[in-house]
């Protein structure tokens, strides 16, 4: 785990987030730390909490408890346009593309707000959309949405990207490609969470995993030691999805 | 004195508004359409009701009998000549609206071709005349007499969509029409039939909306489709028993502003719905969902 | 593939020149024919109708057209334009043009009140509106208010009637409305409102303030049909509140609009000339069977070409674009 190397700057902090519906713990009391060109992967059976966990801190859910910081300041509650344009970004398990909007167009929604201005053309070359920038949306394949996807959240400027289940349907060549350019993200500073079933994939692009069951936290720690912790497969046997 | 005649009326009067209220929210049920021509479908019973009166010398009772299986038939054979193509489109719920709202045109132009402009009455022998008196208050017999062939009906409804294999059908079909369709249930069928019926439980209601507004004319459709709406929502959309008490409900509230500050009574309607959607969206009856 | 280089700029920029032009040339176009027109078809006060109905057309076209919002109480602004400018002069002794202004702020002021039914989606706000607009109607007319309103009996503007200055407001007001959605397709801002429109909050991930976006584009539309009512009233001069809170209106709007084809700038335009020229044609002696059709139109629309006259067009140049980019 990088948390030796102090070096780097701590982007995103999350501190005993709660969030309730109608009596339900959805999440109980999560905290977690994000550096700089970390990714860290968020795995849990279904219905663990994690795509809560991704609503509430991207702005869709207001936490009962707890705080969110981004780069050293309290973003906790605010609108997700706000957030979004402060730097906490994401993508969508299925792909949400502007259907009545151009590939470059949709990229132009999310850079008309971007604190700093990036060239979308640069953007689409990052995810490998430069040639398809004319084209409507319905001419994509389902891998180039989710790149879309990125690319959107990219035009932002983001600090903190949260993947959501970005390998289920693509082929091994397309997984390998999302990869590469995760990694180059990371390169560029940005940090990522990464909600994922697919451990292959997981492997691939994070080094640490946080394990959520019934809205909590189990474990936190390498991928390695998760798979040999006790807890935690109990949890992923007694749920139905082991990958 | 008044408050006791005007929460007796109300339920009477309510029984009256559950009916005028539940078809809208059967044609909603499996396929998610919202009737904007209910006003108009219960406009076109009232002059059924009429036609059959000064024709045939038919009571309105036995009327709202008849109208049942004439707009059952109607209701199926527009549900599978429109569904089809309007389920597959890009905004089903968006487009239903507006092609209904055209309906509505429609039909109120073809109503006031057919029968003019002029609103029409049943005159008041055609049913039994003598007044309710209940704790000695009068009740107008247009109320008692609708209230009790209505609420016979809301039962026989009741019973059918909880008792019977078509209503366990349709009850499948509206939770999940795909599931239903592995089940071996032809969802698009039992989805016409409910909708035809909805069609008929309006028709019934416009036999007895020719007693309770005083006559039936050609434009009164969009205004009843509003006021129907009011009672759904406040009653949760796609709750039946829901919407039969919120019509009840609605009958007092109704009658309340009646009695109490009449000039302002026609302001019922619409605050009531506006109010229901922002403060309890869900409705009085509903789960929490997102609508807003 | 040309342009590719050029993307960013094309986009920032969208070769200026076309940008100017075409809006401006889709308002003038108008602007002349009603020039020209009233000196070969003499019937004015319908000609200043059929304007204030290519504005109305325009702002339905741009609340529905461009943010997907069907705002079946579209008339209640109406009303609340004609009462207000018609109140200011009758109260206030304001000059007519400056009353319309007054009536569009007012009507402004009425949307930002009805800001709270946006938290409704689909047939929930169009219903909502409906209910919104006729509670206005019940209070304007409420013989309660007689001494403010005048109640039931409407406003007698005739000591302000000049028919000549009416019809050219109405035409100015048409061509602001035509520029108006222009403007919205054209700019930036009408981007995040289609953006809003295909899914807001994927938008809202995108950093679109969608409330507020959203809350302009009403603002617009609601000032549109204030002035729209405020022209109506003051050329017609003697008026009963039914006949400016007539849910009609709002029908007629989103027919025209829809027929014409939303979420384009010519499609209303073009949609209000030729539904309503037919109005009057047929629709003056026989209303109903100007009901009947245009109920017909409504339902064939929907049902064979859901983006109106413009959609037509659209799918022909659509499929001739897929065919070059197959041989590309």
């Amino acid at each position: 785990m990088g948390r030796k190397m102090t070096e780097t700057k701590s982007l995103l902090k999350v501190e005993n987030l709660t969030t309730v519906f109608s009596g339900f713990k959805a999440l109980d009391d999560v905290s977690l730390e994000l550096f700089e060109g970390q990714a860290l992967g968020l795995v849990g059976p279904n219905g663990s909490g994690k795509t809560t966990l991704v609503n509430t801190v991207c702005g869709l859910y207001k936490p009962e408890n707890g705080r969110v910081i981004l780069d050293g300041i309290d973003v906790t509650g605010k609108q997700p346009h706000y957030l979004a344009r402060a730097g906490i970004n994401r993508t969508f398990q299925i792909p949400k593309p502007f259907k009545d909007l151009s590939v470059s167009e949709n990229v132009l929604v999310s850079s008309i707000h971007s604190k700093n201005k990036v060239s979308i053309t640069e953007v689409l070359e990052k995810v490998k959309l430069r040639d398809c920038a004319n084209y409507p949306i319905e001419k994509l394949t389902a891998a180039q949405q989710k790149r879309l996807d990125l690319a959107r959240a990219l035009a932002l400027d983001p600090k903190v990207i949260f993947v959501d289940e970005l390998a289920a349907g693509l082929t091994p060549t397309e997984l390998n490609e999302i990869a590469e350019m995760l990694a180059e993200f990371r390169r560029s500073g940005i940090a990522l969470i990464v909600v994922e079933h697919l451990l292959g994939f997981l492997e691939q692009v994070v080094e640490s995993v946080f394990v959520l069951s019934a809205g909590k936290k189990i474990f936190g720690g390498t991928l390695r030691d998760a798979l040999s912790d006790e807890e935690v497969k109990r949890v992923f046997l007694g749920g139905a999805d082991v990958a | 004195m008044l408050f006791e005649y005007a929460i007796i009326g109300g339920i009477l009067l309510g029984i009256f508004y559950a009916l005028l209220a539940v078809g809208l929210n059967v044609v909603y049920g499996a396929q998610k359409i919202i009737n904007l021509a209910h006003g108009d479908i219960i406009m076109l019973g009232g002059y059924g009701a009429w036609e059959l009166y000064y024709t045939y010398h038919i009571s309105p009772i036995l009327s709202t009998i008849i109208v049942i299986p004439i707009t059952v038939v109607l209701g199926y054979g527009l549900n599978r000549l429109i569904a089809p193509r309007l389920l597959k489109s890009a905004d089903p719920e968006m487009l239903s609206l507006i092609l209904f709202f055209g309906l509505s045109e429609v039909i109120e132009a073809l109503a006031s071709l057919v029968f003019g402009n002029a609103a029409r009455a049943l005159p008041v022998n055609s049913i039994p005349t003598s007044r309710l008196v209940l704790f000695g208050q009068g009740y107008s017999a247009t109320w008692w007499v609708s209230a009790s062939v209505i609420l016979p009906l809301l039962g026989i409804f009741l019973v059918f969509l909880n008792r019977t294999s078509i209503g366990l059908q349709v009850r499948a079909v509206i939770s999940d029409a795909v599931e239903a369709a592995v089940a071996g249930i032809n969802a698009k069928r039992i989805s016409g039939i409910y909708f035809g019926i909805g069609f008929a439980l309006a028709a019934c209601a416009g036999v007895w909306g020719v007693f309770i507004y005083g006559g039936v004319s050609p434009t009164e459709g969009p205004a009843i489709t509003v006021t129907a709406f009011a009672i759904i929502v406040f009653g949760s959309l796609g709750n039946t028993v829901g919407t039969i008490v919120a019509g009840v409900i609605f009958g007092i509230f109704y009658q309340l502003a009646q009695v109490y500050i009449p000039s302002w009574s026609n302001l019922v309607p619409y605050v009531l719905v506006i109010a229901t959607m922002l403060v309890r969206p869900q409705g009085l009856f509903g789960r929490r969902q997102r609508i807003a | 593939m040309p342009k590719l280089d050029e993307i960013d700029r094309t986009l920032e920029t969208e070769s200026k020149g076309k940008r100017l032009i075409s809006p401006a040339v889709a308002a003038l176009v108008p602007v002349v024919v009603f020039a020209v027109g009233v000196h070969i078809y003499s019937n004015e006060l319908l000609l200043t109708y059929m304007a204030i109905y290519i504005a109305l057309a325009q702002g339905i076209n741009i609340i529905y057209g461009f943010t997907g919002y069907l705002p079946f109480g579209y008339f209640g602004f109406f009303g609340v334009g004609a009462y207000a400018s018609g109140l200011a002069m009758l109260d206030y002794n304001v000059p007519p043009v400056l009353a319309v202004v007054i009536g569009g702020v007012a009507a402004a002021l009425v949307g930002a009140l009805l800001l709270p039914l946006f938290r409704l989606r689909g047939a929930y706000f169009a219903i909502g509106t409906l209910a919104a607009s006729e509670a206005i109607y019940a209070i304007v007319s409420n013989p309660s208010l007689q001494s403010i309103t005048n109640g039931p009996y409407g406003l007698n503007l005739a000591a302000y009637y000049s028919s000549g200055t009416a019809y050219g407001t109405a035409i100015a007001l048409a061509a602001i409305a035509i520029l108006a959605a222009s403007y919205v397709r054209s700019s930036k801002f009408g981007l995040t409102l289609k953006a809003i429109r295909d899914d807001s909050y994927s938008a809202s991930m995108s950093g679109v303030n969608v409330p507020r976006q959203r809350f302009y584009a009403w603002l617009i539309a609601a000032a549109i049909a204030g002035m729209g009512g405020s022209i109506f009233g003051w050329s017609t001069s003697v008026f009963y509140p039914q006949a400016v809170f007539d849910s009609s209106l709002s029908v007629l709007a989103i027919v025209f609009a829809l027929f014409g084809g939303v979420g384009t700038v010519w499609g209303p335009t073009v949609g209000t000339v030729v539904l309503y020229a037919i109005y009057n044609a047929i629709g003056v002696s026989n209303p109903q069977y100007f009901q009947l059709i245009y109920g017909l139109v409504i339902v064939l629309l929907v049902l064979f070409a859901p983006r109106g006259l413009a959609g037509l067009r659209q799918i022909k140049s659509r499929r001739a674009t897929t065919v070059g980019a197959k041989n590309d």
